[in-house]
């Protein structure tokens, strides 16, 4: 796996290497045009210089040695110069090509006007050369005796490849260095830059399962890790809530499970101990902790079976009011011991749904406004074919007890006292009407009045 | 013993207080954790069985109150929840131990017995004064070799006695430790309890080792 230093040391690399190239080249490039120019500008030069300097004295053509050898003419000048007629013979040479085996002036065309020509060649030797030819006017050619005389400059380009050669030399080589150098420096500045990433991890890695609680400090953190850090946080709260839940679901159902046996142990102990105490009475209580113990498995059972998907769908006509009256008989002695009354607003007809779950459902909503509302309260039922609604007064609750309510086994009152409610209830309810495809909503009033909606899904509708 | 159980489900109340009351023991219940701190300060007993969650007043809530006032009587948690930072949390908020439902009577009864011999500075279950030797964990009792049987309020009597060994205990005080809040004893019940004692353990011949201080109560002493 390859890291982000050395992905991004790869990559300003090259790009930077690249850039070297470039500029490199550029440089050489515009080098080579300027001392080009130079170049043509300094044989112009001397040409002219040559032009300038040619005059007939005496009836004769003639230029001013001194020109001919400050101009790098002379018996050991570098440069050289011919000048030819019109008609191709040899008019005039430097004295530098006298004994030198410079020549090639044969090959360089005449001029077609008078203005100077420059042009690439080579001298005999193979020596690339530049060429400067123009016609030339002597002055004072009154007889016009030398009117076809055309000159030709030939200066060696040696010295310029030279110059051209070192600079590319030396800007290969300081390239080189660069480059060099590069993936170093740019592995420290990257370890520097990338510090705060490195701290960010090491501050991840330190927090442990057992310590979710912890959050990633985003006030020192750099502008591009925040949204990383934000959502790590996020993530975190949603991890503890979730370890929270699952912790006090494994508390929870430990309770449940441990106290009836805990209690069939010590009746069983004491009947052990002493005869008189083994009674009907006491068998009977035995049964009645395993009659608990079996309801509580079975609902654990048909929750479990709800959540792997095991529970079929069958949908069937249902008569509204039948489910409704058949769960309200259920609960009625229970209703009519606390002195509850009921208020029903039930569409009369039919739905189309899955009757064992819908009951299901229902039963476990008035089982628990039964239970839990105060004594003489009233406990309002609407239902249609698209909601439930349970309203009933819950004084003991609050708004933070909401987000609990439908977690397995929690209960309001930790002590678990009661015999009969496993907590299991609305978690069965949420299950069941998840498999509908509906959902359940909860609210409560400023008055303490929970309301228990229930929103129908596509597989409940009205026939 | 004279213990406290403070446990909200009403079958492993009954049944705990109905199988230690059968061991001999003088226990008080209580359904919730108001009414158990209530009679924790009220009454003196030799150890409390405290259930960990409770309705009204949480067990820790309890514990942590008790501790906080002073009182040091043995608690030994009961509680459906083993966590090993439930038990840490128990046992750092003052609990003396801690027992995991479900449970054996028979561990639960050793476990109450060891904290109450911590409380007396007992390094073992045996008591020794002059000729008698008291087997509190094996509830005998033996005087020159012979072995002496105690019906179970005797035996009760007698080891409130050996607790306390040399020290003297007013008929009151051993009344809150033989009977439950409940029994009502009757007004004699102590004296004739001690007459009862007495004969049994000191027969004919043999130096007596209950004594009488005259307004101040009993002692058991060579």
């Amino acid at each position: 796996m390859i890291s982000i230093r050395w992905r991004l040391t790869f990559l300003l690399a090259s790009v930077i290497s690249l850039l070297f190239i470039a500029t490199g080249v550029g440089v050489y490039i515009a080098m080579s045009d300027i001392l080009e120019d130079r170049f043509d500008e300094t044989l112009t030069a001397k040409a002219r210089a040559l032009i300038t300097a040619s005059e007939i004295d005496g009836g004769d053509f003639e230029i001013d040695l001194t020109v001919q050898d400050f101009a790098g003419f002379g018996r050991k000048g570098n440069d050289y110069f011919q000048i030819r007629r019109l008609d191709g013979s040899l008019f005039l040479r430097s004295p530098s090509l006298k004994g030198s085996k410079a020549t090639g002036f044969e090959r360089i065309r005449q001029p077609d006007g008078d203005l100077g020509v420059l042009l690439d060649g080579k001298l005999d030797g193979g020596q690339s050369a530049r060429y400067y030819v123009q016609r030339i006017y002597p002055k004072d050619d009154k007889k016009d005796r030398f009117q076809d005389l055309y000159l030709i400059v030939a200066s060696p380009t040696s010295s310029l490849q030279g110059q051209l050669g070192l600079l590319a030399s030396v800007l290969a080589l300081a390239g080189a260095v660069a480059l060099l150098l590069m993936v170093p420096l740019i592995r420290v500045g990257l370890r520097s830059g990338l510090k705060p990433l490195k701290q960010f991890s090491n501050e991840i890695n330190a927090i442990k399962p057992d310590d979710l609680s912890k959050r990633l400090a985003v006030n020192r953190l750099p502008l591009e890790l925040v949204p990383v850090a934000d959502g790590l946080n996020e993530w975190l709260a949603r991890l503890e809530e979730s370890f929270e839940r699952e912790r006090r679901f494994t508390s929870h159902a430990a309770h449940e499970l441990r106290t009836p046996l805990a209690e069939l142990k010590t009746i069983a102990e004491l009947g052990a101990m002493a005869v008189e105490e083994a009674t009907p009475g006491k068998f009977a209580e035995v049964v009645e902790v395993a009659d608990e113990l079996t309801h509580l498995l079975e609902k654990l059972a048909l929750l479990s079976r709800a959540d792997a998907g095991r529970l079929p769908v069958r949908l069937e006509e249902v008569d509204l009011h039948l489910v409704m009256d058949s769960a309200i008989a259920r609960v009625a002695a229970s209703a009519a011991e606390r002195n509850l009354s009921w208020h029903r607003e039930i569409t009369p007809g039919s739905i189309q749904t899955d009757p064992m779950l819908y009951s299901t459902v229902v039963q476990n909503l008035l089982g628990n406004a039964v239970s839990h509302a105060p004594r003489g309260a009233e406990i309002q039922i609407v239902a249609d074919a698209s909601e439930l609604i349970v309203r009933n007064l819950a004084p003991d609750l609050n708004d933070d007890d909401l987000r609990h309510l439908q977690e397995r086994f929690w209960r309001k009152n930790e002590s678990r006292s009661g015999y009969g409610h496993s907590g299991l209830g609305l978690a069965i309810v949420n299950s069941y009407v998840a498999l509908l495809n509906g959902k359940t909503q909860l609210s409560l009033t400023s008055e303490g009045v929970l309301e228990v909606r229930v929103y129908w899904g596509s597989h409940t509708r009205s026939e | 013993m004279k213990l406290l159980v403070i446990e909200d489900a009403p079958r492993l109340r009954e049944t705990l207080g109905k199988a230690l009351t059968r061991m001999g023991h003088a226990v008080d219940l209580a359904e919730d954790g108001c009414e158990g701190s209530t009679m924790g300060y009220e009454t003196s007993y030799d150890a409390v069985v405290l259930d960990r969650m409770l309705p009204g007043m949480d067990g820790l809530e309890v514990l942590r109150a008790w501790r906080r006032d002073g009182i040091a009587t043995p608690v030994l948690l009961l509680t459906a929840l083993d966590g090993v930072d439930e038990k840490v949390r128990g046992l750092g908020d003052g609990a003396d131990d801690y027992l995991t439902k479900p449970f054996s009577l028979e561990e639960l009864v050793a476990r109450l017995e060891a904290l109450v011999r911590r409380r007396y500075a007992q390094p073992d279950s045996k008591v020794t004064v002059g000729s008698l030797v008291i087997d509190i964990a094996a509830k005998s009792v033996v005087r020159n070799g012979d072995a002496i049987v105690l019906t179970a309020r005797e035996f009760a009597l007698l080891e409130c006695l050996a607790r306390r060994k040399g020290q003297v205990m007013s008929r009151e005080q051993i009344e809150r430790q033989l009977y439950a809040e409940l029994d009502g004893p009757l007004s004699n019940a102590v004296d004739s309890a001690i007459y009862s004692l007495r004969r049994k353990i000191s027969p004919p011949g043999t130096a007596a080792l209950i004594h009488t201080r005259r307004g101040l109560g009993y002692v058991l002493e060579s």
